[in-house]
C-alpha cells in the first residue's frame, strides 16, 4: 500500500477524472449532472431540517448548554454492488458466529485458553471479563444478539474491520432513518437504482429475541427496551427503536418483582416480561451485583437471569469479545472456533501490555494510531501522522506509565466518499457499521448499515462525537437487474 | 401502559395547557396596560400571581419597568412558570413518551420548542410582543389540532386529556380568585357603563368575551358571567364542561382496562356537588368558599389520579 494513496469509491482515480466513475455510481452520478447546484443544496439542507424537527438527535457528554445536537447528514448516498455486499456479509456473519462460540467457550471450559491459542491473563485480568456469567447459559446460548461491526476499505478489494461491538451496539436508528429521509426528499433517485431495503431491521430484532428465548407454550413473549433515561446520547434511538418493534421503552424504575417475576409498573398494575433488550452497560444493570452506586438498574435484575425469569440481550458479559486486546486475537478465534481461514481481515494490531510490542509502538509512533482500550466514541485516541510534537510526547508518557491500556495499529488509508459542499462535490473519509442479529437458528444481516464519514477534508476520524456526519448506504440489488 | 409514561403524557398536556392560559393572562395584561396611566403600569404584582410566579417578587419590587416584566414572564429559566420553562417541559415530558405520540403531535412540540429557544433567546422588543404572543398560542394551537387529529382514542389520549382538563379548571379557578386592581380604573369612573370591570377582564382572560357577549346581547351581569364561566357545558373552559368531560375520559379508562375506578367517583361527586348544586347568587355571595372548596376538590382529583394509575415510580 503506498502512503498517500487514497481509494475512492466514487471516482477509482480522482473527482478530477470522470473518466474512472466506478459502476455502481454511474446511475447516480448521471443525476448529479442534471441537478441544479443550488436546487440540490436546498434540499440537502431540507433533510437536514427533517432531522431537526423530528430530533432524531445525540446528546454529547460534557456539553451543557444546547446539549442535543443533529448529526450531520450528508445526501450523496454511499453504495456498494450486490457481490461486494455478500463478500461483507459471509465475513461478518463468520465473525460474529465466532465470537459467539468465543463467549460460550470463555464462560465454559474455557478451550481456547487451554489450548495455548489465548493468554490466560488476558481474559481473567480483563475489565469486560464477568465472573458472574461461569458455567451459566444464556437462553439459547446466545450472548450477542445484536453486533455492530466497523469496517473500513483501503482499496477496491480490501476491507479490514477496525472494532467489533457485542456490547451495546448503536446507531441502528440513523441507517433507518437516514433511508426514510432519502426516500422523502429524493424519491426519484429510488426510480432509477434498486436498492435493498433496510426497514425490516426491528421487526428482525424482535424475531431474533424471541427465536432466542425459544417458545413459551402459552403465550408471545412480552419484550421491553431499557435505556438510561431521556438524558443518554442514544435516547433517541431507544425511543425510536421501542416504537418500530412495537414495545415498550422502560427505564430502571419501572421494573419491580411481583410474585417473583420481572415486572414493570403499569397504569393497571405490575405485568411480567420476559426479554429485556437493555441498552446499558454491565455496569449499570443491577446495583446489587455490580457498580452499587447506581440507580437506573433494577436491584436483583442479575438474579433473576441467573434463576432464568428474564431474558437480557446482550447477554451480561459481552465485552469480552470487542474488548481492543482480545481483537488482536480475533483471527484466531475464528480459526478456532470455525475451522475456517478469516474472511475479513483484521487490523495488525500492538498490545502495548507487551513489552517488544511496545518498545515498536514508542519507535513508531509517528506512524500509527494509538487507541485506549476500554476507550469509545473517538475519546483518548491519538492518530501519529496528525499529531503535533506535544501530543506526541504526551502519549508517549501515557504509554510508558500505563502500557497495558493501549494498543496500537497503523494508520490506515480511509476509502472516501464524495459529500456535498458548498463548491460541489468533494472527497471525505468514510468507515460502515452494518448490523448483525443473531438467533440459535439464523444470522440475520440488514443489507446496509451506517456509513459514517468525516466532515472535514483529510480527517480521518469519523465518531459523531468528533464532528463526523452521516449517510444512507445503498447495496444494489443486482438480483434483480 | 407503564405508569411513568401516563405520568409523563399527563403533566405534558398540563404544561401546555398551562403555557397556553399563561400566554393568553401576559397578552391581555399588556394590551390592558396600553391604556393604563404610567404609574400603574409598572404594577406587575396581579399578572405575576395570577400565572403562578409570585415567589419572584424581587423582580417586582425592584425598578424593572413592563417591557422587563413581560420578558421574565416569557423568557426566565429559573421561573417555574415562564412561557420557555413551559413549553421546555412539556416537550421533555413528550420525549420521554414519544412513541406514544404521533409523528404529527411530536413534530408540533418538536417545533415550538424549536421556535421559541431561538426567538426568546434575546430580549424581545415591546413591539414584538403581539407577534410572539400569537406565534406561541398558534404553536400550541397546532399541538392541539394533531392531538385532536391523529390520535388514537386510548388510554394514552385519556390521560393526556386528563391533564389538560384538570389543568384548565385549575386555570379557571385561580382566573376567578385574582383581584385585578391594575386593569380597573379608579374608583371615579366605576359608575361609568363603558369602563372596564372586573368581569370584563375574567372574560378576556378566558377568552369568552366574544362568545359571552353574543349569548348575552352585551349585557354584563355578574350572575350571568358566573354561570356561563362555572356551569354552561358549551365554553370550553367553564368548569362543566371540563369536568363532563373528565368523566368522561374516567368512563372510557375503566372500559379499556375492564375496572371500576374510584377517581371517576370523586370527579361525578364534584360535578353534582359542588359545581351544579347551589343558586348561582349564593355562590357569587360566597365565591372565595366556593373557589377554594373547588379548588381543594380538584387537587385531590389530580392527586387520586397519580395514586391510582401508579404515576409515581418507586411505589407500586
Amino acid at each position: 500500500m503506498e502512503n498517500d494513496y487514497v481509494f475512492d469509491e466514487m471516482f477509482d482515480r480522482s473527482i478530477e477524472d470522470p473518466s474512472s466513475l466506478r459502476l455502481p455510481y454511474e446511475n447516480l452520478h448521471a443525476w448529479i449532472d442534471d441537478q441544479d447546484p443550488a436546487q440540490l443544496r436546498k434540499r440537502s439542507r431540507m433533510a437536514q431540517e427533517l432531522f431537526q424537527s423530528m430530533g432524531i438527535t445525540f446528546n454529547v457528554y460534557g456539553e451543557s448548554e444546547g446539549k442535543e445536537r443533529v448529526i450531520p447528514f450528508d445526501v450523496i448516498p454511499r453504495i456498494f454492488t450486490g457481490s461486494e455486499w455478500r463478500f461483507l456479509e459471509e465475513g461478518i456473519g463468520q465473525r460474529v458466529r465466532a465470537m459467539n462460540a468465543f463467549l460460550y467457550d470463555v464462560y465454559h471450559k474455557q478451550e481456547i485458553v487451554k489450548a495455548g491459542i489465548l493468554p490466560a491473563e488476558l481474559v481473567y485480568q480483563n475489565k469486560a471479563f464477568l465472573p458472574h456469567m461461569m458455567d451459566f447459559d444464556p437462553p439459547g446460548k446466545i450472548y450477542t444478539h445484536v453486533v455492530g461491526v466497523d469496517v473500513v476499505r483501503t482499496d477496491k478489494d480490501q476491507f479490514f474491520v477496525l472494532e467489533d461491538n457485542a456490547r451495546v451496539p448503536s446507531g441502528v436508528s440513523y441507517m433507518l432513518e437516514n433511508r426514510e429521509t432519502m426516500l422523502h426528499v429524493f424519491p426519484e433517485l429510488f426510480k432509477r437504482n434498486r436498492i435493498r431495503s433496510v426497514d425490516y431491521y426491528p421487526q428482525q430484532l424482535y424475531q431474533t429475541l424471541c427465536e432466542s428465548l425459544g417458545g413459551l407454550s402459552d403465550r408471545k413473549p412480552t419484550v421491553s427496551l431499557l435505556t438510561p433515561g431521556n438524558f443518554n446520547s442514544a435516547y433517541f434511538e431507544h425511543s425510536f427503536l421501542a416504537d418500530e418493534m412495537g414495545v415498550e421503552l422502560i427505564e430502571g424504575s419501572d421494573l419491580v418483582f411481583h410474585e417473583g417475576n420481572v415486572c414493570q409498573r403499569t397504569t393497571e398494575g405490575p405485568k411480567s416480561i420476559d426479554i429485556i433488550y437493555r441498552r446499558l452497560d454491565d455496569d449499570f444493570l443491577d446495583p446489587l451485583n455490580f457498580k452499587p452506586d447506581t440507580l437506573i438498574g433494577m436491584p436483583g435484575l442479575f438474579d433473576a437471569y441467573r434463576a432464568g425469569k428474564i431474558m437480557l440481550a446482550n447477554a451480561p458479559g459481552s465485552g469480552i469479545a470487542d474488548d481492543k486486546a482480545i481483537y488482536a486475537y480475533m483471527p484466531k478465534i475464528i480459526e478456532f472456533y470455525m475451522g475456517e481461514v478469516p474472511k475479513l481481515e483484521n487490523v495488525t494490531t500492538w498490545l502495548c501490555s507487551e513489552e517488544d510490542q511496545l518498545n515498536y509502538v514508542l519507535e513508531h509512533l509517528q506512524e500509527l494510531v494509538v487507541k485506549e482500550v476500554h476507550g469509545s466514541g473517538g475519546y483518548g485516541m491519538m492518530i501519529g501522522p496528525a499529531a503535533s510534537k506535544r501530543e506526541l510526547d504526551k502519549f508517549r508518557r501515557k504509554l510508558k506509565a500505563r502500557p497495558s491500556s493501549y494498543i496500537a495499529q497503523p494508520t490506515l488509508s480511509l476509502s472516501t466518499v464524495p459529500v456535498l459542499t458548498h463548491s460541489g462535490l468533494a472527497p471525505r473519509h468514510v468507515d460502515l457499521r452494518p448490523f448483525a442479529l443473531l438467533s440459535p437458528s439464523k444470522i440475520r444481516i440488514t443489507p446496509g448499515g451506517l456509513t459514517r464519514v468525516a466532515m472535514k477534508k483529510k480527517c480521518l476520524v469519523v465518531n459523531s462525537s468528533q464532528g463526523g456526519g452521516t449517510k444512507d448506504t445503498w447495496i444494489i440489488d443486482d438480483n434483480l437487474c | 401502559m407503564l405508569g411513568r409514561v401516563a405520568n409523563n403524557l399527563f403533566w405534558m398536556a398540563r404544561h401546555l395547557e398551562r403555557a397556553e392560559n399563561n400566554v393568553r393572562f401576559i397578552e391581555v395584561a399588556f394590551r390592558q396596560s396600553l391604556s393604563q396611566s404610567q404609574a400603574i403600569q409598572s404594577d406587575w404584582s396581579d399578572v405575576f400571581s395570577l400565572v403562578g410566579a409570585n415567589e419572584h417578587h424581587s423582580l417586582l419590587e425592584s425598578e424593572a419597568n413592563q417591557s422587563e416584566m413581560i420578558n421574565y414572564l416569557l423568557r426566565e429559566k429559573q421561573c417555574n412558570a415562564s412561557i420557555i420553562t413551559l413549553i421546555y417541559s412539556a416537550r421533555e415530558n413528550g420525549r420521554t413518551v414519544r412513541s406514544c405520540l404521533t409523528r404529527e403531535v411530536w413534530q408540533a412540540i418538536n417545533d415550538l420548542w424549536l421556535l421559541l429557544s431561538v426567538a426568546l433567546k434575546r430580549k424581545i422588543n415591546q413591539r414584538d410582543f403581539p407577534h410572539i404572543f400569537t406565534q406561541i398560542r398558534q404553536g400550541i394551537g397546532k399541538i392541539r389540532g394533531a392531538l385532536e387529529g391523529t390520535m388514537l382514542r386510548n388510554d394514552i389520549f385519556n390521560f393526556i386529556l386528563l391533564g389538560l382538563l384538570l389543568e384548565r379548571c385549575d386555570n379557571t379557578t385561580r382566573i376567578l380568585n385574582a383581584k385585578y386592581f391594575l386593569f380597573l380604573p379608579p374608583a371615579s369612573v366605576l359608575g361609568d357603563q363603558r369602563g372596564t370591570s372586573h368581569w370584563d377582564i375574567i372574560l378576556q382572560f378566558l377568552g369568552a368575551m366574544k362568545a359571552y357577549n353574543w349569548l348575552n346581547k352585551g349585557d354584563m351581569k355578574a350572575t350571568e358571567i358566573l354561570e356561563f364561566i362555572i356551569r354552561d357545558e358549551r365554553l370550553p373552559r367553564s368548569l362543566h364542561y371540563c369536568y363532563k368531560s373528565i368523566v368522561q375520559q374516567l368512563i372510557s379508562l375503566e372500559t379499556s382496562y375492564g375496572n371500576p375506578n374510584k377517581v371517576r367517583e370523586s370527579a361525578e361527586e364534584i360535578l353534582s356537588e359542588t359545581i351544579m348544586s347551589k343558586p348561582i347568587e349564593s355562590l357569587l355571595d360566597n365565591l372565595n368558599s366556593f373557589l377554594s372548596e373547588f379548588k381543594h376538590r380538584n387537587t385531590a382529583v389530580s392527586n387520586q389520579l397519580e395514586t391510582e394509575f401508579n404515576f409515581n415510580p418507586h411505589a407500586i
